[in-house]
């Protein structure tokens, strides 16, 4: 298993992508951490002030960003696979095909604890001083912080798993991707603004990850963190075993 | 360079398999002996690249099995080590080189990392091994391909139309490549609808059509089967005709002084001559045409594969 895992990095590392959606993960957490601050005392802002406990953790769940960069990059992780007809030595390697998808969601888990770390560290290089000229100091060991940025690596990391799930699932790249880019951008929020069904919306994947990251917004409540994390795991599984069982041992052509 | 190893037995059996209505391989059943290469030989559409992949594992037969010395591919502990496999030369990501494409597999193995240069040098590719694989051509591909199945150092090779896209040298090549495997010890299992590039170096042949067995065995063990035909030439060319005529054999004239006898054996012809006191200037089996035998045995009025009735 550790070899299959070093295999999946190596697959990783050996091509470009992770580079440029790293790139684009920081990107996204220096823009979302800067509107965050730039426009959280805002009134009209659903956001709580910059200046109390939940305020700040939700500058610093910004790193979150990150989750769907990670996703697409497991979703094409593995579909790839199917694209560049990789999984015909890949599976000829290793026959037991749930074990390749095993060892991409530990991979991808891995890579996207790495990038949250990553991100958080954009975030603080981002947050700390610009706070600092409001005349916020920030403790990074209170203020309910530290489990936010648990939170977010647990997150981004999960979204890994849900990336390499939804793969093994739809096996086809473009509609994978374009899936998850439609979903997590379009879908999931204009659906949680309905307010008739927040009872449910609560259960959404992007909503999940809100709640394990402790994001406060006054419209909107969310679950308790490790419910949102349980949830948000339990997607990424009922994917990939749906995928392994569904699609992934289908006939390789 | 290639060290001496024993590969497993090849044995397909009763295998079939169905796709939507096409019945793609129907009650196939063959084996390959180690130390040979075998020549799996059909029309496009004949059900080969079905049945390697069956084979492989990678498809799931619909009945039947096919084994490594009775083992299926998917029971093989670690099977890169025991088969090794060419099934397209497409199957590589574009954007990684070529010596980074074997060091995934090196990894997936536990081989040591010399081991992507080692092959790559057997095949020829170590100018090329840093390079993209989307800068290589359809021959440097299958030369990967082949790279990539030899990784392991395997006792089987399964190939699936490894000549497609390589030029006469690179056909000489492989032949040359396949043949000193072959030598020491190794089951080879070759696919190919171009008959010129097994003819040459293939001991054993498997030929199919629409999914069935259609003849398997040596070159002379199928040609005899199909009945060869006696080449005769006479200066008695009608009298002979008449002869061969009489005693229920077919004759067809092929020149002036030439026939073509056919349903009579060579001894058969020689004493049906002697009797009638023909002369006869030459006799002789006519020589092993692989493609007019290949081409009768799989003659196909429609050319579509069989619909399942």
């Amino acid at each position: 298993m550790t070899r299959l895992i070093r295999a999946e990095f190596r697959k990783l590392f050996t091509t470009r992508l992770w580079l440029w959606l790293l790139l684009g993960s920081i990107g996204l957490t220096v823009l979302y951490a800067s509107l965050a601050i730039a426009f959280g005392d805002d009134p009209g802002n659903p956001t709580p002030p910059l200046a109390s406990p939940p305020g700040q953790r939700t500058v610093f769940s910004v790193g979150q960003g990150a989750s769907t960069l990670v996703a697409v990059l497991a979703a094409i992780g593995l579909t790839g696979e199917f694209r560049h007809r990789t999984v015909t030595p890949t599976f000829l390697a290793t026959p037991r095909r749930g074990l390749v998808v095993l060892a991409k969601l530990v991979t991808y888990g891995l890579i996207g604890a790495a990038y949250a770390v990553i991100c958080i560290g954009a975030t603080v290089a981002v947050a700390l001083p610009w706070l600092a000229t409001k005349g916020i100091r920030i403790d990074l060991t209170g203020n309910g912080i530290p489990q936010t940025l648990a939170g977010v690596v647990a997150a981004v990391a999960i979204f890994g798993l849900l990336g390499v799930g939804l793969g093994a699932l739809l096996r086809e790249q473009a509609a994978t991707v374009v899936g998850l880019l439609v979903y997590l951008f379009i879908v999931e929020p204009l659906v949680t603004r309905i307010p008739s069904l927040s009872d449910w919306t609560v259960y959404l994947p992007g909503a999940a990850a809100n709640a394990l990251t402790q994001v406060a917004q006054s419209n909107q409540h969310f679950l308790e963190p490790w419910q949102g994390g349980l949830v948000l795991a339990g997607y990424g599984l009922v994917f990939a075993v749906a995928g392994t069982f569904l699609a992934v041992r289908r006939d390789v052509t | 360079m290639v060290r001496t190893k024993r590969g497993e037995r090849i044995a397909v059996s009763h295998l079939t398999k169905t796709f939507g209505r096409v019945r793609a391989v129907d009650d196939l059943t063959f084996t390959v002996e180690p130390g040979g290469i075998a020549g799996f030989l059909g029309p496009n559409g004949a059900g080969k690249t079905t049945t390697l992949r069956a084979l492989l594992g990678l498809i799931h037969a619909d009945a039947g099995s096919a084994t490594f010395d009775g083992r299926p591919y998917r029971a093989l502990r670690s099977p890169n080590n025991d088969v090794g496999a060419v099934l397209d030369a497409g199957t590589f990501h574009p954007a990684r080189s070529g010596r980074n494409h074997l060091r995934v597999y090196c990894t997936v193995n536990g081989y040591p990392m010399r081991r992507a240069d080692e092959v790559l040098d057997m095949v020829g590719l170590t100018h090329a091994a840093r390079r993209a694989v989307h800068g290589y051509s359809l021959g440097m591909r299958q030369r990967l391909a082949l790279a990539t199945a030899l990784l392991g150092d395997p006792g089987v090779l399964v190939l699936d139309e490894p000549a497609n896209g390589l030029d006469p040298h690179g056909i000489a090549w492989l032949r040359d490549v396949l043949r000193e495997l072959a030598e020491r010890g190794r089951t080879i299992l070759v696919s190919s609808h171009v008959l010129a590039e097994l003819q040459q170096f293939v001991d054993h042949f498997v030929i199919v059509n629409e999914g069935r067995l259609i003849r398997q065995g040596t070159l002379e063990e199928i040609a005899d089967a199909q009945g060869r035909a006696v080449m005769v030439r006479t200066p008695q060319l009608n009298e002979f005709l008449a002869a061969v005529r009489q005693h229920g054999g077919h004759a067809d004239t092929t020149g002036p002084d030439s026939a073509r006898v056919r349903r009579m054996t060579v001894d058969e012809v020689g004493q049906l001559a002697h009797r009638e006191a023909i002369e006869l200037r030459w006799l002789a089996l006519e020589p092993v045409n692989l493609e007019e035998i290949f081409l009768a045995l799989t003659e196909q009025p429609t050319g579509v594969p069989q619909e399942v009735r």
